[in-house]
């Protein structure tokens, strides 16, 4: 079967990138998209056999969207490719079956090697690196991530709400869990630990 | 043997029976001492207008022409120093007692006195005795009837014999005798003007001139007549101007003296008749006595005189004996003394005393020491310079002189049929008729040691009176061991056995009570004479005397040996001194016998200058019971009536003094006056100052207690005196109540006013705050702003530029293989490398940013280390300046350490990256040390390396030679180093840098793992 790759990810100079490295692994399609409605519009009109994902697009958190294409293309091989710190997302990726992540930071021969090994088939495992639960961020949920997402980019509560299309009582609710859950005092405390922990936004 | 002592017995007895039949001592009849009281010792004036002894309050009261005093054997209270009472202090014409014994006097004006509570006090100005009638009236408490008769002189010669009245009237040559009766006179008779009057038991007498007497027998209508009466006891009379003849005072109901000449006769009813009797024959002469009082538990006589003031006479109890053989080279003090055969006396040191003619023998034919004793064989005991004398009373010769064993001031006493003898050798002891042998020498006694007096407690014990206290010795144990000894230590001397109780008399520390193994002091008087007590004796009365060094002290035995069995309070004395007619007061003690009791009654006591005798029985132990009164009342210098105590006294007073009348004629010895002010202490005044000073007396109420007594009376006559001292207005009750009231109103305005300023301050502070807490809010914000911004743009730069960065270098990279064009293909590769300085750029800038404005890591993790130095390497191996270097993990495989991977990634990074830049050829390397708690990271680099400075430059950040010099080596923008020191600092590790110029650099960081 002819390996059809979709990037997904807001800047294009890094889609060019990984198009460039994926150029050397294999002969097939590889498209981009930049934001979670057009991937979501290229997966209907195209079949793709691999997706490498950033995690934060401009439209939202592709964590909205994972469960829907798991869904839709249960088969097709998704490699998360962010800056986000593994230990943070690794719990929701395995919940929604994918086992592939590649952090953004890494050298650029791991870069290719990973890259390799995607479009080959052979799974990245990350289990060691998840094992190391230090990081508050860890603990929150898949709405929880969502929201902080917004709330480190600055919006507001009746702005996420409107965003996610939750209840304003309910993201004021999500907010205190996290709030609680990374022992957080103020939202400056908040952007402080999201720094100390490398949770880009 | 029994008879032969029987008939010495006898004939002893015998002897002694002739000395009190026929006592050649002097024993005269009382004498008396007169002492003159006139202006120059405190009486207004010399001229007596009268006198009237107040025998309940015993006060003698002395009118004079310049006033009115009263006398309490010491001192003169005047009278008439106030406005109220200024006529006491004028001329007084008579001063008479009434009929209920009231004393009243007459002013020159015919007003009249008296007195009531120990002072005088003014009739109404309407009183006037003008006349005899009104006289008679007033004193004997007559109707004043609305006399129509003839007036009358007064005369102060009236009588009142059963209900009748009568008067003299003095005329030049005669006096009429009149009866009052209803108010008008009778006239009787003619008296010479030399026949007087007085009535005893209710029978009237009239004695002319020469001391004849006649009384009234009959009277009735006007008829009156006189029978002659016999008399006994007057001596002839002398009848001379000088003498001034008779007089006669009728003093008091059946109490009538009568005088003449240097003669005082009492008068009495006797069985014979009238009979007077010599009170004294000692009056003096030529005094122009006019007026006489007698004190009769005192027999002290009071004259007054017209024109030489008062004459107080005092009878003389004592008698001062001296030696009759003595000269200059013979003192006449004396000590032990003994009664001869021939009823004379001879001391110790052989004087004789006595008026004895007939020749006796000498008891003391040489001088001997102080101490005799007298056997129950009558052999009298001395020491002298022959030996241990003992010398026969009832034969009158020397018994025996004995050598036998040491002598020295012996003093003995006799157990039983054994004599014992002590002094400073030892004890000796003989029976009455044998030889002394040394019962036990003293190994060892103070200095003048000397045993003074003996007394058997019991047949096997003796008191010993010693200079070095009391001793007791013990026959059965032949001991002599010290009992007691005072704290002054002084001489134990005389001792006296009072049915068991021991009379202890000291030199220096009064008297002791030794019972049962058991001694008390007994308190001293309150002048400490009795510190030196010489002697003690019995009377007849039961009364002991204690002689002393300033006179004669009397206390029952009772009240002595109540003092042991009952406490201190119960002791009672009376003194004995110069007014009693005690002349020389110092008597002498510490021999034996010391006072003795003569055959007819005396007792004689060795003086300091001669024998001093007298007769107990004539000292009457009459307990006088003085009283004080409150006479006046001294505030600010002013003189008040005591009944000013009855009302607030003034809250300016500055000086309050109560002056106390003080009645008994008592000596100032036996006078015991104490006052307590409030709950202060008692104090103790004397009889010549009983005036009670009380300087700036605190306002409000005040309770001054007064207790007087004499010292032969236990009881104390107790007053209480009450006075209030107003406050001043402004310390007022009401006033206090006032200031309270403005306290309250003040603390309430001031407290209104503080929280008034409170609140005003309050609210500058609230707003203060506000405005504060508005600018920190808002300075907040901005700065939280200014942090989300910077937050901000670190997001931007990692997710908008480093990461792009990083891919744009991989594109370009892709694309060096894809173009054939050479300037291209170069220009590419210049976008790739400059792409990739700018990655590492922005990602070091974005660390520094970072790191800068964190004040806390994250929980350590565990890492492989070996992994992650492998990573680093790889990364950093595009920016080698040489293909030559080599970059080398030595790092062991699955080095799992506990710490900050992405710190420590970033850390160890920005290292390499530096030894990078400074190395051309050779390799850098990485190692590790581990420890238990802790690993060392070493970088080494074979690069240029740097001086010591520039290494403590990199490490510090601080040296200012260096930052001068910084060019040389400076490689980078001096980022790198930064992040280096800020999380070295926020790892807590330890960075160390040493290198050598042109051989290379060794960087060790040290972490704990802990």
């Amino acid at each position: 079967m002819e390996t059809r790759v979709i990037i997904a990810d807001d800047h294009s100079i890094v889609r060019m990138g990984l198009s460039a490295i994926l150029k050397k692994y294999h002969n097939g399609v590889t498209d981009e998209v930049s934001n979670c409605a057009q991937l979501m519009q290229q997966l209907q009109t195209e079949t793709y056999t691999h997706l490498i994902l950033d995690i934060i697009l401009p439209d939202g958190n592709s964590l909205e969207i994972i469960e829907n294409i798991n869904n839709l293309y249960p088969k097709m091989s998704i490699l998360i490719h962010s800056m986000q710190p593994i230990e943070v997302y690794g719990k929701i990726l395995k919940k929604y079956h994918i086992h592939s992540y590649l952090h953004k930071g890494v050298s650029e021969n791991e870069l290719n090697f990973h890259l390799e090994s995607f479009i080959k088939g052979v799974p990245l495992s990350f289990s060691k690196v998840i094992e190391n639960e230090v990081n508050p961020f860890s603990t929150l949920a898949v709405r929880e991530l969502e929201v902080l997402h917004y709330l480190l980019n600055g919006y507001r509560t009746k702005e996420i709400s409107t965003m996610l299309g939750l209840k304003m009582n309910t993201i004021s609710t999500i907010k205190s869990v996290i709030f609680e859950k990374v022992k957080a005092e103020s939202f400056t405390h908040l952007l402080q630990l999201a720094h100390v922990h490398q949770i880009s936004y | 043997m029994y008879i032969k002592l029987a008939i010495k017995q006898y004939f002893f007895i015998l002897f002694l029976a002739i000395g009190v039949i026929y006592p050649n001592v002097s024993h005269a009849q009382l004498k008396y001492s007169f002492e003159r009281i006139n202006t120059e010792n405190g009486l207004p004036a010399n001229t007596i207008k009268g006198v009237q002894f107040d025998d309940l309050n015993r006060f003698l009261w002395v009118a004079t022409e310049s006033g009115l005093v009263r006398y309490n054997g010491h001192s003169f209270q005047t009278f008439g120093d106030n406005e109220a009472s200024v006529n006491y202090n004028g001329r007084i014409v008579s001063i008479n007692r009434k009929q209920d014994g009231t004393i009243f006097g007459r002013f020159l004006d015919e007003s009249v006195f008296y007195i009531q509570n120990n002072r005088p006090v003014k009739e109404s100005s309407s009183l006037k005795i003008n006349y005899t009638n009104e006289y008679l009236n007033y004193k004997y408490g007559l109707k004043n009837t609305n006399y129509k008769g003839q007036k009358i002189s007064i005369s102060n010669k009236d009588f009142k014999v059963k209900d009748s009245y009568y008067a003299f009237l003095e005329g030049l040559r005669e006096s009429k005798f009149y009866k009052y009766n209803s108010g008008e006179f009778d006239s009787l008779t003619f008296f010479k003007n030399k026949e007087q009057g007085f009535v005893l038991q209710d029978r009237f007498f009239i004695i002319d001139e020469i001391g004849k007497i006649k009384e009234l027998v009959t009277e009735k209508k006007g008829v009156v007549q006189f029978e002659n009466r016999t008399s006994k006891g007057l001596l002839p009379v002398n009848v001379n101007k000088l003498s001034g003849g008779l007089q006669v005072f009728q003093n008091g109901k059946d109490e009538v003296y009568l005088l003449n000449a240097n003669f005082l006769y009492k008068v009495i009813i006797g069985l014979n008749g009238i009979e007077f009797k010599i009170i004294t024959d000692q009056l003096p002469n030529s005094e122009f006595i006019h007026f006489m009082q007698m004190d009769i538990i005192t027999n002290t006589i009071y004259l007054g005189t017209d024109n030489r003031g008062l004459l107080i006479g005092r009878p003389s109890y004592f008698t001062r004996i001296m030696p009759f053989d003595y000269n200059a080279t013979n003192s006449s003090a004396v000590y032990a003394q003994v009664l001869l055969s021939n009823g004379n006396i001879q001391s110790n040191s052989g004087q004789l005393f006595g008026n004895a003619t007939k020749n006796g023998p000498l008891v003391f034919y040489r001088p001997a020491a102080t101490n005799t004793y007298t056997t129950s064989e009558h052999q009298l005991l001395m020491t002298n310079s022959d030996g241990i004398v003992e010398y026969d009373l009832l034969k009158d010769r020397i018994a025996q002189i004995s050598n036998d064993i040491e002598h020295d001031r012996n003093s003995f006493i006799q157990v039983d049929s054994t004599i014992y003898s002590f002094s400073v050798m030892g004890i000796g002891s003989k029976t009455l008729h044998g030889k002394w042998k040394m019962k036990l020498h003293f190994v060892k006694t103070p200095v003048g040691f000397m045993s003074y007096q003996c007394e058997k407690i019991n047949n096997n014990e003796i008191l010993v009176t010693t200079s070095d206290g009391l001793y007791k010795y013990t026959i059965s144990a032949n001991s002599f061991k010290r009992i007691f000894r005072d704290k002054n230590g002084a001489n134990f001397r005389a001792i006296y056995n009072l049915r068991g109780y021991y009379l202890i008399g000291t030199y220096g520390s009064g008297v002791y009570m030794f019972k049962d193994g058991i001694i008390k002091h007994i308190p001293l008087d309150p002048n400490k004479y009795l510190n030196f007590t010489h002697c003690f004796i019995l009377d007849e009365q039961d009364r002991i005397w204690a002689t002393t060094n300033k006179g004669l002290f009397m206390s029952p035995a009772k009240a002595l040996i109540d003092f042991w069995e009952k406490g201190p309070g119960n002791i009672a004395y009376k003194y004995y001194g110069k007014l009693d007619g005690i002349d020389v007061l110092e008597m002498n003690g510490g021999c034996n016998p010391c006072a003795i009791k003569l055959p007819n009654g005396l007792i004689s006591i060795p003086g300091i200058d001669g024998l001093i005798q007298f007769d107990p029985k004539q000292l009457s132990d009459s307990k006088v019971i003085p009283k004080a009164f409150l006479d006046k009342v001294v505030i600010n210098n002013i003189v008040n009536v005591p009944e000013i105590l009855d009302h607030n006294l003034p809250s300016n007073i500055k000086y309050l003094e109560l002056q106390f009348g003080v009645s008994g004629m008592l000596s100032q010895e036996d006078f015991m006056f104490e006052y307590k002010s409030d709950n202060d202490p008692w104090v103790r005044l004397g009889i010549l100052n009983t005036n009670i000073n009380i300087g700036n007396p605190s306002f409000g109420a005040h309770k001054l207690n007064i207790r007087i007594r004499s010292s032969n009376n236990k009881k104390w006559e107790t007053q209480e005196i009450n006075f209030y001292v107003d406050f001043p207005w402004y310390l007022n009750p009401f006033m206090i109540l006032f200031y309270i009231g403005c306290l309250t109103s003040l603390i309430y305005l001031y407290i209104k006013l503080r929280v008034i300023m409170y609140r005003r301050k309050q609210a500058e502070l609230e707003n203060e705050v506000l405005n504060k807490t508005h600018s920190i809010r808002t300075m907040n914000a901005r700065l939280t702003k200014r942090n989300q911004a910077k937050d901000q743009v670190i997001a931007i730069m990692n997710h908008d530029i480093l990461t792009p960065l990083k891919y744009l270098h991989i594109t370009a990279d892709n694309l060096v293989n894809q173009i054939q064009d050479p300037n291209a293909k170069k220009s590419i590769q210049q976008i790739s490398s400059t792409t990739k300085e700018l990655e590492y750029q922005t990602a070091n800038m974005l660390n520094w940013v970072k790191f800068e404005s964190l004040e806390q890591l994250p929980p350590k993790q565990n890492f492989d280390l070996h992994l992650l130095v492998n990573n680093l390497l790889e990364f950093v191996d595009p920016f080698k300046q040489n293909c030559d270097v080599q970059l080398l993990n030595t790092i062991p495989p699955e080095t799992i350490v506990i710490n900050w991977p992405e710190q420590l990634r970033v850390l160890l990074y920005n290292i390499v990256m530096n030894s990078l830049r400074s190395t051309n050829k050779g390799n850098i390397s990485i190692s590790i040390i581990t420890n238990k708690s802790d690993f060392t990271i070493i970088i080494q680099d074979t690069g240029k390396g740097m001086s010591n400075s520039m290494a403590k430059y990199l490490v510090t950040g601080k040296s200012k030679d260096e930052v001068e010099n910084l060019p040389k080596y400076k490689t980078g923008n001096g980022v790198g180093y930064q992040i280096i020191r800020s999380l070295v600092a926020l790892m807590k590790a330890k960075i160390e840098i040493n290198s050598v110029e042109g051989k290379g650099t060794t960087v060790k960081l040290y972490f704990n793992q802990l």
